[in-house]
């Protein structure tokens, strides 16, 4: 069987143990098994996707992408469409979302607000919208005084991808996200799996955690 | 103690639910999702609140209070309001994520705040060198996150010979840092 210099790169980052910070030095080259100049090769393609953050010798990564290896084609808009997110805010509260909402057509809300709506498991922070024109609507909201920044609380997201069914692009995004959205994705999938096609495997006491803090709620 | 001035922090159910148990209990320290968000106004936690509290409380008292034990879980209480779960440690306990409960307690921080109609509200948690090397301590998916959440809102604020003397290991220590550079 073949197998591709990518799917070689995502293999060496799954083989590393839970850490939340690797070095190059002593984790990634030897989980390579390959020559220094390979894992920066591999370095280079995992950081291309999106799923490995770093400077110089030290990075982090995304463990919810890497712990989901069969999902990763499905994955990969959801990835590149975060890796191309732009930050906004003006006030930097709630204003800027109630703003957003009221003045821009937006094609789908993802992550905090929509797996808030879907499953009210856990507050909202960001308002994540995927939109047609990311341009356009970037220079509309400059146009009223908010700044793109590291810190904004609307962050636009170019359409990559499917979004024939809502609530997989919407639990998919949760995973390419990971962090505290990957309890989202584990809430979707506990309380929407009948209308999910692909699916995540995830950690078993972390969905028991997720299944014990679920408020019954009526499902539409 | 270090005190932090009246802040105005974003309505959030979770610092609502931390002043009614403050009310209820008197003296705890917040840990985990709500000392994140007052040390960094941001709120993106589940529906649970953890909390030390200071004083030698019994089950007894807490159930006189409301507090029930809901189901298992080890330390999850229900409150009389019902709206949030809440993870309630002793003073007895040895440590809680490798650091020992007194020193959480004894280094914590207070936080003012203005809540409902102009009232003051004191909250206590825990501070942020603590709080940082606890977070790395678990190292759960939220728990990165969150160390990431305090590197963006409040890396300048870190005092980074406290974090040393805590972890009293160099590797943890680079580590820690490294992690918050990124």
């Amino acid at each position: 069987m073949y197998i591709t210099k990518q799917e070689l790169a995502l293999l060496s980052a799954q083989r590393l143990d839970t850490k939340p910070v690797y070095s190059m030095k002593d984790d990634f080259v030897p989980s390579t098994f390959k020559s220094k100049r390979t894992a920066y090769r591999y370095r280079k393609y995992l950081e291309s996707i999106g799923v490995l953050k770093g400077k110089r010798g030290n990075f982090k990564l995304n463990t919810s992408v890497i712990s989901q290896l069969h999902l990763i084609q499905n994955l990969l808009p959801s990835i590149k469409s975060l890796k191309n997110a732009r930050k906004f805010g003006r006030n930097y509260n709630e204003k800027d979302i109630k703003f957003f909402k009221k003045n821009i057509v937006y094609q789908l809300i993802t992550l905090d607000y929509k797996a808030w709506e879907l499953t009210k498991y856990q507050n909202p922070s960001d308002l994540y919208a995927y939109v047609k024109d990311i341009d356009e609507v970037a220079n509309y909201l400059k146009d009223n005084k908010f700044k793109e920044g590291k810190k904004g609380r609307v962050i636009l997201l170019p359409m990559i991808g499917d979004f024939s069914n809502e609530i997989q692009r919407v639990y998919l995004d949760c995973i390419a996200k990971g962090g505290r959205s990957t309890q989202d994705a584990i809430a979707i999938n506990l309380l929407f799996w009948e209308k999910l096609v692909y699916k995540g495997h995830f950690n078993i006491e972390e969905v028991k955690i997720v299944q014990d803090n679920l408020k019954p709620i009526d499902i539409p | 103690m270090i005190s932090h001035n009246i802040k105005k922090y974003r309505h959030s159910p979770l610092l609502n639910e931390a002043i009614e148990v403050t009310n209820d209990l008197g003296s705890v320290t917040f840990i985990g999702a709500a000392a994140v968000f007052l040390h960094t106004n941001k709120d993106r936690g589940s529906q649970d609140l953890d909390f030390i509290i200071d004083y030698d409380a019994t089950d007894e008292q807490l159930q006189e209070k409301r507090y029930i034990k809901y189901n298992d879980r080890r330390n999850g209480y229900t409150t009389k309001r019902k709206t949030i779960f809440v993870d309630i440690y002793k003073n007895t306990n040895a440590d809680i994520s490798g650091i020992p409960t007194k020193t959480i307690i004894n280094t914590a921080e207070r936080f003012e705040i203005n809540a409902k109609r102009g009232r003051i509200n004191e909250l206590k948690a825990a501070n942020l060198e603590v709080l940082i090397v606890m977070k790395y301590n678990a190292r759960r998916n939220q728990d990165i996150e969150d160390l990431e959440t305090l590197a963006s809102y409040s890396r300048r604020k870190i005092d980074w010979n406290q974090i040393k003397s805590i972890t009293n290991d160099d590797y943890h220590y680079s580590r820690i840092r490294a992690l918050m550079h990124i």
